[in-house]
């Protein structure tokens, strides 16, 4: 019964489409824009996708288990504020703690409205992002809290530079993202939490009858993803050396086209946690090439909308062709 | 000593008392069979062993001492184990993943694979499934995937194994296989409540049996005391040949024609023809492509190949709407899900077919949908609140009817019905029964796609069987017997009758 | 007329019971609301969402979800004022004409390539229009320029008296846009009850596979459920934008939230199947009216945002809440049943 597999252009994109973009994507920026060919740019493109990328890290574990997480901006919005509120009264390690914490704690709420409630994941993310949002607002009145270079100069940690030889890094970001992609390669390849999300993204009746523990896995899944979107609201604030709940604006649209241009398919079952990695990167030099060829923000998030549209009709039509064969 | 006992089970769902006072005993270490007609209320009693229902009433005990199963975890704690009838596998997840999800080897939440692959290596010997542990069971066969379901439930070492059905994909070596297993379960003292409709299997393998009927307990016997007809006037109780008696009727001109229909590795070669006035069953295994072969007719899935010729002029059926507008009704097996839309009302259940030609300037005249429902309600004898009465809230039987009456709305000429009468009471089958030869008797060519061997000797003319995806059998009623079309539906013989047109 | 009732579902109009209990309260408890005047405005904008409402409810009953329409606003609106920037001032009366038809003519087909996306290229609708919703708003920003665009300063004073009265007017006593709204409303009923695009929709909302054995063209069904949407925005931003009396590429953000609250809250459930133009339109006016309360109690807008989330996280479980109360009463009657019958089978005995 095992057919030889049919090798068309489903079967080569599957596997190296991903790679294929990232040289496309470099070769069209080196020729419009030569400065984003040098070493400390590409370095710059690399710790800026570290807050892409770790957030999309858990996302790829939320759309793997068969959902989907819309709250990852306005969590990463409230992280900032949390942080930046809370260095100047009690200190670093303390306010990174507890803004992690904050994270974990509104992914365990986008957890329970689903298992719970019983809502759909992406009408209970999209309304607790809302919550998230109007809670980061009323926390910080809408307005910055900003910190001072000087007197805070600790918070700097997370997005330090570091120089290296001639060429100057942002070190403490790329350390971040190496560690959440290895300990969600780990988790995901090696764990019985893997495992459980997997086969609740596959078949959730089944993973059921099974007698898998479905709920706790999904709502740790989503505290994963909390925790991933604050990770990135650290470095975020630390850049900027502010807090405020607009941060976030926008931040999923990065977030979900990173993990689906990097082979996360949308039905769930199947993650590709290096393929985010690669798709986190790639995003950041998308952006970074359109910044350098000058076009502002508003075109930065049409082209990535659209990436992400042709990336699922790509995924789409190979279900069509399925469907017809079927 | 008794390893499980069932005390006045009450369970029903909206329209449908599935279980109602219903006892049982199961003795330890023995081979105990449940048998019943579709919709006895086998399945509901075990997926209540299970932990997948909850009773609405009732008690159960195990080894004498009274327990609740909650849950599905529950069930397992209690040591019993369930093969479920539908197939619950994860696609993208390994064999070796599949069976021990719920028991993954390793500590501190780390799984050791190594472990788990030489496990499921062990498993896989004992029950001669030829496969890597680490393959994707979305690669597997129907057949194959079944025999994972069955090492399922064996890898949990529970005291108490209840299959449902577990034979329903199996072709006759794998079922030996099967047999093999239950024998050394049994041996090492476990308790099997086996589920089956194939009474051959019951007296093969089972101890003692337990019939039930309509959701209610009939009686429990020896095996060694039964015979076939004894057992299956326990089952029918109310028998099914009082209520409906068959009307021969002579075929007339050839309707339907379908030459060399293929697909790859689904079927391939299959040529036959169906004539006015004639019921004509489909019988095979479960996985053995029929229905793929009367979807693809309709126009549901694509084909690789083959024609389709309505009445003399071959047709391209791209659709079911092309289907519909040549004449072809379809009924679906899977009533709940892509049978009946669930919401709304039964006038709108019967109509939907046909909005086009009930519209004038584009708005759907409600009189004339009215008398759509009156005409085809008062000749099927279909029961019904009112108009406005949402389609979900009828019996099974009524919800049935008004699937068939819409396919007949449309003016078909040529029927075809999956499973007629699953999930629906002895009544409601005997009057299905009855409207099928009723149509027949009016010209209309009928094809019945069935899993049970005595609907398609009761309704039909004569019966094709197919085997992997090719016609093995054709068979006149004079000659149906159940022996003959499951020899050719496991592939041991091809058999046609003489003198019948295929 | 005994006939209309008998077709009335009095245990599906929560939503106008929940309604008619807070305007008492509110009547009750705060000043605002003993004026006319209050309930003329809640009227006012609660018409233009609920216009956004229809065909958010066709796409919700077919089980499908659109999250773009703000954006879709944001542009149409932005587009809407660029146009007539340019032909009001030359074409007079014939340019605003103009520039209405094309704005409903691109409302049409965003709405359908939102379809086209769903339909044909087989993407979920809810991430199709995620990524529609980052487009469309930013080509907003780019036709704008960024710039917000006053409707009184780029026409003439007659023509802004046009504006003012579609966006501010009354007619009979109620605004000229509830009146729009009601000829939106009858429409959006008639093609959902009593057209076969209505029933299509319903049947893909109760389930796809038997709509498709039916013969439904579920990709065609979809992509005219789509373009529905598409077009009743288009007529909510004309309304919104004489009410506002201006466009700005960053409006209506978060916008879909409300509108989908309204149509959930008006008893659609996102599991489709079902839905009610009626209702969803009902749902709007509450949902303006609770945002009038807080006003009128002097709420601050933050929290006014946190009160929206927690109602759509309730509107949303409501479907969940109700199933399990549903299982539980049949349950129950199973069991009464069950004791029943063993009490006669005792008796017999």
């Amino acid at each position: 019964m095992n057919k030889k597999p049919y090798r068309g252009f489903d079967y080569y994109w599957k596997r190296y489409g991903i790679f294929a973009t990232l040289l496309i994507t470099l070769a069209v920026f080196a020729i419009l824009s030569p400065l984003s060919l040098t070493p400390n740019n590409l370095l710059t493109v690399l710790s800026r996708s570290a807050i892409i990328g770790i957030s999309a890290c858990g996302m790829t574990f939320a759309i793997c288990s068969g959902g989907f997480d819309l709250s990852v901006g306005a969590i990463l919005g409230l992280s900032t504020c949390v942080f930046a509120a809370n260095l100047p009264l009690f200190g670093l390690l303390p306010a990174t703690l507890l803004t992690l914490l904050v994270g974990g704690l509104a992914g365990m709420l986008n957890g329970l409205a689903i298992t719970k409630l019983k809502i759909q994941t992406f009408v209970a993310t999209l309304a607790m992002g809302m919550i998230i949002k109007g809670v980061a607002l009323l926390y910080t009145h809408g307005s910055k809290q900003m910190l001072s270079r000087t007197e805070n100069a600790e918070a700097k940690i997370f997005s330090q530079n570091v120089n290296i030889g001639s060429l100057q890094v942002q070190l403490a970001p790329l350390l971040m993202m190496a560690l959440v992609f290895i300990c969600g390669y780990l988790i995901y390849r090696y764990t019985r939490h893997g495992v459980y999300t997997r086969s609740i993204g596959s078949n959730e009746n089944a993973a059921r009858t099974a007698g898998i523990p479905v709920d706790r896995t999904i709502i740790i899944v989503y505290i994963v993803t909390g925790v991933t979107a604050s990770i990135s609201g650290l470095i975020r604030a630390s850049q900027l050396m502010q807090g405020s709940a607009v941060l976030g604006d926008g931040f999923e649209l990065d977030a979900i086209t990173a993990t689906i241009l990097g082979g996360t398919s949308l039905a769930g079952g199947k993650g590709n946690i290096w393929g985010t990695f690669i798709g986190a990167i790639l995003l950041a030099m998308i952006r970074n090439g359109l910044n350098m060829i000058g076009l502002s923000d508003e075109y930065q998030r049409l082209t990535i909308g659209l990436i992400l549209l042709a990336v699922l009709a790509i995924s789409g039509l190979q279900e069509l062709r399925e469907e017809k064969s079927a | 000593m008794i390893a499980i006992e069932a005390k006045n089970i009450y369970k029903s769902f909206p329209g449908i008392k599935a279980l109602d006072d219903v006892s049982i005993a199961v003795e330890k270490g023995e081979v105990h069979a449940i048998v019943g007609e579709n919709g006895a209320g086998k399945s509901t009693l075990m997926k209540i062993f299970g932990g997948l229902y909850d009773m609405d009433s009732g008690s159960i005990l195990i080894n004498g001492t009274p327990c609740e199963i909650k849950s599905i975890s529950g069930a397992l704690s209690h040591g019993i184990s369930v093969i479920y009838q539908e197939l619950n596998l994860m696609p993208s997840l390994t064999i070796a993943e599949n069976i021990f999800v719920s028991d993954l080897p390793g500590s501190l939440g780390q799984v050791n694979y190594r472990k788990l692959n030489q496990q499921t290596r062990e498993l896989m010997e004992r029950l001669s499934l030829n496969a890597k542990p680490t393959d994707l069971v979305s690669t597997l066969s129907v057949s194959q995937r079944q025999m994972v379901e069955i090492m399922k439930a064996v890898s949990h070492n529970s005291e108490i194994i209840i299959m449902d059905e577990p034979t329903a994909a199996l072709n006759n070596q794998e079922v030996d296989t099967l047999y093999n297993i239950i024998h050394k379960l049994k041996a090492e003292g476990k308790t099997i409540l086996y589920i089956s409709h194939r009474l051959r299997e019951i007296f093969d393998i089972s101890d003692r049996v337990t019939v039930l009927r309509d959701g209610r307990y009939v009686g429990t016997r020896l095996t060694s005391e039964l015979d076939e007809n004894a057992l299956v006037s326990m089952m029918v109780g109310r028998d099914i040949s009082q209520l409906y008696k068959y009307q021969p009727t002579q075929p007339g001109e050839t309707v339907l024609e379908v030459q060399n229909l293929e697909k790859e590795g689904v079927f391939s070669d299959v040529s036959f023809s169906l004539r006015e006035g004639e019921i004509v069953g489909v019988a095979g295994l479960m996985g053995c492509g029929r229905e793929e072969i009367v979807k693809s007719i309709y126009g549901l899935t694509r084909r690789d190949g083959g024609r389709v010729i309505l009445q003399g002029v071959e047709k391209d059926i791209k659709s079911p709407s092309v289907a519909i507008k040549e004449g072809i009704g379809f009924v679906t097996e899977d009533r709940k899900d892509s049978g009946i839309f669930a919401l709304m009302t039964i006038r709108e259940n019967i109509s939907v077919n046909i909005l086009r030609a009930l519209s004038r300037w584009g708005l759907i005249r409600t009189d004339m949908e009215d008398e759509l429902l009156v005409s085809y309600t008062s000749s099927m004898n279909m029961k019904y609140a009112d108009e406005m009465q949402r389609i979900m809230f009828l019996s099974g039987g009524n919800q049935q009817k008004f699937i068939l009456a819409r396919a007949l709305a449309s003016g078909c000429k040529v029927l075809i019905m999956l499973e007629p009468t699953r999930g629906i009471d002895v009544g409601a089958k005997a009057e299905i029964y009855s409207l099928l030869s009723g149509l027949a008797a009016k010209g209309m060519a009928i094809l019945v796609i069935s899993s049970e061997l005595p609907e398609i000797m009761s309704v039909c003319y004569r019966s094709l069987v197919v085997f992997q995806g090719q016609i093995t059998g054709n068979i006149l009623r004079d000659e149906m017997d159940e022996n003959l079309i499951m020899r050719c539906a496991t592939g041991n013989e091809t058999y046609f009758s003489k003198g019948a047109q295929i | 007329m005994k006939k209309f009732f008998k077709k009335i579902n009095f245990r599906e109009l929560g939503i106008l019971y929940a309604l008619i209990i807070l305007w008492v309260l509110l009547f009750a408890t705060n000043r605002t609301f003993r004026d006319a005047d209050i309930y003329i405005s809640i009227l006012r904008e609660g018409s233009i969402l609920g216009i956004c409402g229809i065909g958010m409810t066709f796409c919700i009953a077919s089980r499908h979800f659109d999250q773009s329409i703000a954006s879709m606003m944001a542009l149409l609106a932005c587009v809407y004022t660029a146009l007539l920037t340019k032909l009001a001032p030359s074409a007079g009366g014939a340019g605003i004409f103009i520039s209405f038809l094309c704005v409903m003519a691109l409302s049409v087909v965003l709405g359908a390539f939102n379809g086209f996306l769903v339909a044909k290229l087989r993407i979920p609708a809810f991430i199709a229009t995620l990524g529609t919703l980052y487009v469309y708003r930013a080509l907003a920003y780019i036709v704008s320029g960024g710039d917000p665009v006053i409707i009184n300063q780029i026409v003439s004073k007659e023509q802004y008296g046009f504006f003012r009265t579609i966006g501010m007017g009354s007619f009979l006593g109620l605004p000229v846009s509830f009146w729009i709204m009601l000829i939106c409303a009858v429409t959006g009923t008639v093609i959902l009850r009593k057209t076969k695009l209505g029933r299509h929709t319903l049947a893909i909302g109760n389930s796809v596979s038997a709509s498709r054995i039916s013969g439904i063209n579920i990709d065609r069904t979809k992509i005219y459920i789509f373009t529905l949407v598409g077009a009743f925005v288009g007529v909510g931003t004309i309304l919104n934008a004489a009410f506002l009396g201006s466009s700005n590429p960053g409006m209506s953000a978060g916008y879909e939230f409300v509108v989908i609250s309204t149509v959930v809250l008006g008893g659609t459930a996102l599991s489709g199947g079902k839905g009610s133009i009626f209702t969803s339109i009902a749902a709007s006016i509450f949902l303006v009216t609770v945002t009038a309360g807080m006003n009128a109690f002097g709420m601050d807008s933050f929290a006014q945002r946190v009160v929206q989330g927690v109602i759509l996280l309730f509107a949303f479980s409501i479907n969940g809440i109700r199933a399990a109360m549903e299982n539980r009463r049949v349950k129950s009657e199973a069991t009464k049943h069950a004791k029943a019958t063993k009490a006669s089978a005792s008796d017999n005995g």
